[in-house]
């Protein structure tokens, strides 16, 4: 067994001893030189095609000439995927003959030669379909006067976003820059009132939206899969009905008993709405509570805070390397603590001696028809925040329960046998273990979040999806749009992933 | 025991004549206490925690209850089962549903006898699921429209009522006395209902203070002198029956066999106003959903609908039967709560439910005659069954829609028309199997390592799949799809969206049956190669069958998940369960403030059907073919 361990010997050998698995004497290694070996690697080659098709693509206008004018588009789309697939057609004639040459083997016999003229015709077909499916869609689309036109995104947007950044006021300050400032605010795309500056609002408030159920569905979450294990009979069950009911009713069945059976049932009128304290409201509005206010000396207190955060940042890994180290405790999260507050604490009173608080909360205030003051969260929002938070918090208190449970139970037995308290083994030995499984599944839950937070549409709160459906409905674009959707979508889905990865490689199992 | 050695005797053990009292283990160990100690208070932590989920748990289920029992209104679901259930699927056509349903129950008991070794619960569910729907034109007739009362007083004229009639149907017109149910507790008319017609506001007014005075008992019901007619007249204007009621003969009623197949209309009129309150009830009207649409179909089908007299010389004070949807107001105790909120439901489910479970007893003694059958005809069976489940689909998908054009027996049925748990199987069904062969295509290429361009082909397609939201997907197949084809955009939406779902599930089903390939060893592809077999057979032989007997509990629960994801197809436009509750709580206005009730049940169909499949996973997953051989 411990020959498996051994790395491989000698530079040209990549056979591991010990080993009964054959495949790895499959992956032999490209010969030839270093030039040539690039050229045969799938990246490259992949790479390279896609290019070329983006090449014949942006060409394409000048390559038809070569094709009968008035031709169907049944032809068309034939000859753009003759053209698309030609440099694989020639590679795949010229590794033919090479190969032939080589072992001597006809080439209706070859493997490899029947593999990639199989793969030239996927090819060739999916590349065809796709182009008459586009060429269909551009001629018909032209015809219902729908004509592709990607301009619309600096057209005039029309209505107003009910919700989120004022896309007006937050490019103002470009007015103020010397010199580019007048021209950039006027540049199609950027300005304020278009289907892009729309668009990038829904977004905002799709992200808005999303990292707060993010975050409580996370901390419910990992509070119900600790009651799914708990020795507590009430508790347990509590915990399981809760996550069997919302895992097993459709997210929009959820939102909409959110929506029109919570929200929309509290009082409308601000006298009657439900109070915290007279500090903060709840009505079928939404709810309002306090904001926080700048005043002139906010920055030296918010500065002192950022440096103690980043100053804190440092002292707890500075902490940790000395416990790995040396084994004295870490202590890391008390020298973070006191250095953050700290700092925060004297830029607080350096903030009071210059000249006031450096806070102020403005506490919202309800007269007979409206809030004001403070700042609201929408009923839509919080509907659509509820609705994600319940059903998110069922699977990611599953993922937390498979993720304890996958701790050997003979560990938790040896770290009470070593006199730690609970709440020590709960840290110290469950959550780092059982957190290295349910980050990939809990990666996934996350993409779901973003990409079900899309369902706001129904219940009128608007996200990304209800403007690009709005801006569908008036232009007519759907195309234009729907590739933007999707890109961000995409877009979102990939960036969470990548977060959630680099978080899981700082949490493998480091080997020293 | 008498030569022993002393040391011996020592060792020896003579038990004791009298059993020594057994050691008990303490009480507050065993029995109720000791349970609860051990499961609630075994330390002060978890007692705070028993105590603070205790005051939660019954707070949440005290006043759940008490709105669920005392205050809420299920009649939104009792009046609309069959929307709920098969939505605006045309009424005269409803027996092809029925048909389906009863050849799925057949074959299901069938398939329970037939293949013992498949998990009954499978087959179950789908009973369970069916019962809701078999005959379910028998619900809309052994289970009656509820009757539609009418408060008649003196200050306020009875608007005239049209509805349409089939041949030989049976109407009543009844005047009932108002009872006054604190003086009369055994009343069956006590007034529990109001006549909520959003039209005429002014007996909405009276009522209430109508009823005002019979809570207070301040209202004399005995000074009963209303002096009015009820009249049934048809298409023609002829009466067809008349009723007077007067102070001396309050009570009566007439019933009526409807002649023909029309518009039939029911006018009040006043004789002379004393003083009194009646109802007028109406027996076996179908009442109809949503007002202008259903007018519409009835106006193509019967003609224009009967102009009848306004009370008060006005024109167009008609309403539809329909829109005299009754609502329950007032106390309530939990004997009305059983028998005016839950036993309609159950009333009209018990039959049907019967009904189903019959056919799919009568279905599994066939097929376990068939498997009693010799070895060469149990073959046979085995592949008709086979055959008949894959066939099903298509039958009931060309069953359902019918011929377009002159139809005859089978006239066209818009998709546009199907709708509520019916719409919502077919959406879950259709595309769950197209899906299979998307996903088996989709994992193969890309599990492919040869053929790079395939294999990268595929990756994208999954990924791009999986990263956007359904509902772009579902928005894709309602706005883009169509012009790939035509400029017309002529496909109708339901099959669109059967296609947008099944590639969306496609991809997820080819990441699933990716991971099943993957558990399949390496060695016995490398067997299989050995032994001379090609790739496809190596696939089609070897992988393919072990990698998806390892994943069916993934793909069940890919099954659950569409199940709810077809909930989203009601933002597109089409009438499944939510779609259909939108339409109940939007298109009739005395629906809409009990939109949660309607929710809450939704919801509930939902959480059983996804629980019972949930279950099932879980039983294939430890002891099913997914564990087989594993």
């Amino acid at each position: 067994m411990s020959d498996q361990a051994q790395p491989p010997t000698g530079s040209g050998d990549f056979f591991v001893l010990g080993t009964n698995d054959l495949s790895v004497s499959r992956s032999q290694p490209v010969q030839g030189s270093l030039l040539e070996r690039f050229v045969k690697t799938p990246s490259f080659i992949i790479s390279g095609f896609f290019l070329y098709v983006l090449f014949v693509i942006i060409f394409w206008a000048a390559i038809r000439g070569v094709i009968p004018q008035g031709a169907p588009t049944l032809v068309l789309a034939v000859w753009f995927g003759v053209i698309a697939t030609l440099p694989l057609a020639i590679m795949t004639v010229v590794n033919t003959v090479v190969r032939g040459n080589r072992t001597k083997i006809p080439f209706y016999r070859d493997l490899v030669t029947i593999q990639e003229v199989i793969q030239l015709a996927f090819v060739f077909l999916v590349i065809s379909t796709i182009a008459l499916l586009i060429f269909n869609l551009r001629v018909n689309l032209a015809d219902s006067g729908l004509s592709i036109n990607f301009n619309v995104l600096s057209r005039d947007f029309g209505t107003e976003v009910s919700e989120g950044p004022d896309p007006r006021a937050d490019l103002q300050f470009l007015l103020n820059v010397p010199v580019l400032g007048e021209q950039l605010y006027s540049v199609p795309i950027f300005a304020p009132d278009t289907y892009f500056r729309a668009l990038a609002v829904g977004f905002v408030n799709t992200l808005r939206v999303v990292w707060l159920s993010l975050i409580s569905s996370t901390t419910l979450g990992v509070l119900l899969g600790i009651g799914l294990l708990s020795n507590n009979w009430l508790v347990k069950n509590v915990a399981f009905g809760w996550v069997e009911v919302f895992r097993n009713t459709p997210l929009l069945v959820q939102l909409f008993f959110m929506y029109t059976g919570v929200i929309r049932l509290l009082p409308s009128r601000p006298d009657d709405a439900l109070t915290l304290f007279d500090v903060a409201y709840f009505s079928s509005r939404g709810f309002y509570f306090p904001a926080v206010v700048y005043t002139p000396t906010s920055g030296y207190f918010y500065w002192a805070l950022a440096i103690g955060f980043v100053l804190g940042v440092i002292a707890w890994r500075w902490r940790q390397r000395v416990n790995e180290q040396t084994g004295q405790p870490a202590n890391g999260l008390n020298y973070f603590l006191s250095i953050t507050v700290g700092l925060g604490l004297v830029g607080f009173v350096l903030a009071f001696v210059l000249g006031g608080t450096p806070i102020l909360f403005d506490i919202p205030e309800a007269s007979r028809f409206n809030f004001s003051g403070g700042t609201a969260l929408s009923g839509e929002y919080m509907g659509l925040f509820l609705g994600l938070t319940t059903y998110t918090s069922a699977y990611i208190a599953d993922i937390v329960r498979a993720g304890i449970q996958s701790v050997p139970k003979g560990q938790i037995e040896a770290s009470r046998a070593l006199g730690l308290r609970n709440m020590q083994t709960l840290n110290m030995i469950i959550l780092p273990q059982a957190l290295r499984l349910a980050v990939p599944p809990l990666t996934n839950q996350y993409v779901n979040l973003a990409k079900n937070s899309s369902l706001g549409l129904a219940i009128g709160f608007t996200d990304l999806f209800s403007v690009a459906n709005i801006s569908i409905n008036q232009s007519g674009q759907s195309v234009v749009i729907f590739v933007v959707i999707l890109l961000v979508y995409l877009a979102v889905s990939l960036l969470i992933s990548l977060v959630m990865n680099i978080f899981n490689s700082t949490l493998r199992l480091k080997t020293r | 025991m008498t030569d022993f050695p002393q040391r011996q005797q020592d060792l020896l053990f003579v038990a004791p004549k009298e059993a020594p009292q057994s050691r008990k283990p303490p009480a507050n160990t065993i029995g109720v206490v000791g349970w609860l100690r051990e499961n609630l208070f075994s330390s002060w932590a978890n007692s705070i925690a028993t105590v603070t989920t205790a005051i939660v748990l019954v707070w949440f289920l005290s006043t759940t209850l008490n709105w669920a029992i005392f205050n809420a209104e299920w009649t939104v679901v009792n009046n609309n089962l069959r929307l709920l259930l098969v939505g605006q699927y045309d009424q005269n056509e409803l027996w092809r549903i029925s048909a389906i349903a009863v050849l799925l129950t057949f074959l299901s008991g069938v398939s329970i006898g037939f293949w013992s070794q498949v998990p009954r619960p499978v087959f179950i569910t789908i009973i369970i699921v069916l019962a809701l729907l078999v005959f379910v034109p028998l619900i809309s007739q052994a289970f009656p429209p509820p009757p539609v009362r009418v408060i008649a007083s003196p200050d306020a004229a009875v608007q005239p009522m049209r509805f349409v009639g089939d041949e030989g149907q049976q109407v009543s017109v009844t005047i009932e006395q108002l009872t006054n149910r604190n003086a009369d507790p055994d009343a069956e008319n006590f007034p529990g209902f109001i006549e909520t017609s959003p039209g005429s506001v002014n007996s909405r007014t009276i009522w209430s203070e109508v009823r005002q005075g019979l809570r207070t008992e301040s209202l004399d019901l005995s000074d009963y002198s209303l002096n009015f007619s009820v009249a049934l007249v048809d298409a023609a204007g002829n009466t067809l029956e008349t009723l007077t009621s007067t102070p001396d003969r309050p009570e009566t009623s007439f019933t009526v066999t409807l002649p023909e197949t029309g518009w039939y209309g029911i006018v009040t009129d006043m004789v002379a106003s004393e003083t009194g309150y009646a109802w007028i009830r109406l027996d076996g009207i179908e009442s109809y959903t949503t007002q202008t649409q259903a007018v519409e179909r009835r106006t193509e089908r019967y003609g224009e609908p009967i102009d009848l007299p306004c009370p008060d010389g006005g024109t167009d004070c008609t309403n539809e039967v329909a829109q005299r949807v009754l609502r329950y107001e007032g106390s309530r105790d939990l004997f009305d709560y059983f028998t005016l909120q839950v036993s309609p439901f159950f009333r009209a489910m018990v039959i049907p439910s019967l009904v189903a479970v019959a056919i799919a007893f009568v279905g599994g003694v066939v097929g376990y005659f068939m498997k009693r059958q010799p070895r060469e005809r149990v073959r046979l069976s085995n592949s008709i069954i086979l055959g008949v489940w894959l066939l099903l689909m298509p039958v009931s998908y060309f069953l359902l829609r019918g011929v377009r054009g002159d139809g005859g027996l089978l006239p066209f049925v818009p998709t546009t028309d199907w709708g509520g748990l019916v719409l919502t199987l077919i959406l879950t069904a259709i595309p769950m199997v197209a899906a299979f062969p998307i996903g088996i295509l989709l994992a193969l290429g890309r599990a492919n390592k040869r053929l790079v361009m395939v294999s990268t082909f595929c990756t994208i397609f999954i990924e791009v799949v999986r990263g956007v939201p359904l509902i772009t997907i579902l928005f894709f197949a309602k706005l883009i799809l169509p012009f790939f084809i035509s400029a017309s955009g002529a496909i109708e939406l339901a099959p669109r969206m059967m296609i947008g779902l099944s590639l969306f599930s496609g991809a997820y089903v080819a990441e699933i049956i990716r991971g099943g390939l993957q558990i399949v060893p390496r060695g016995q592809t490398e067997a299989a190669q050995a032994l001379g077999l090609t790739p496809a057979y190596v696939t089609w032989l070897i992988t393919m069958p072990q990698a998806i007997r390892a994943v069916i509990p993934a793909l069940m629960s890919q099954v659950v998940s569409l199940f709810q994801d077809t909930t989203l197809v009601s933002i597109v436009g089409l009438f499944e369960l939510l779609g259909i509750v939108e339409l109940i709580v939007n298109g009739q206005q005395q629906y809409r403030s009990f939109q949660r009730e309607a929710y809450i049940f939704v919801g509930l169909v939902y959480l059983v059907v996804s629980l019972v499949m949930a279950s099932i996973s879980r039983r294939l997953e430890s002891t099913g073919v997914g564990a087989a051989r594993r």
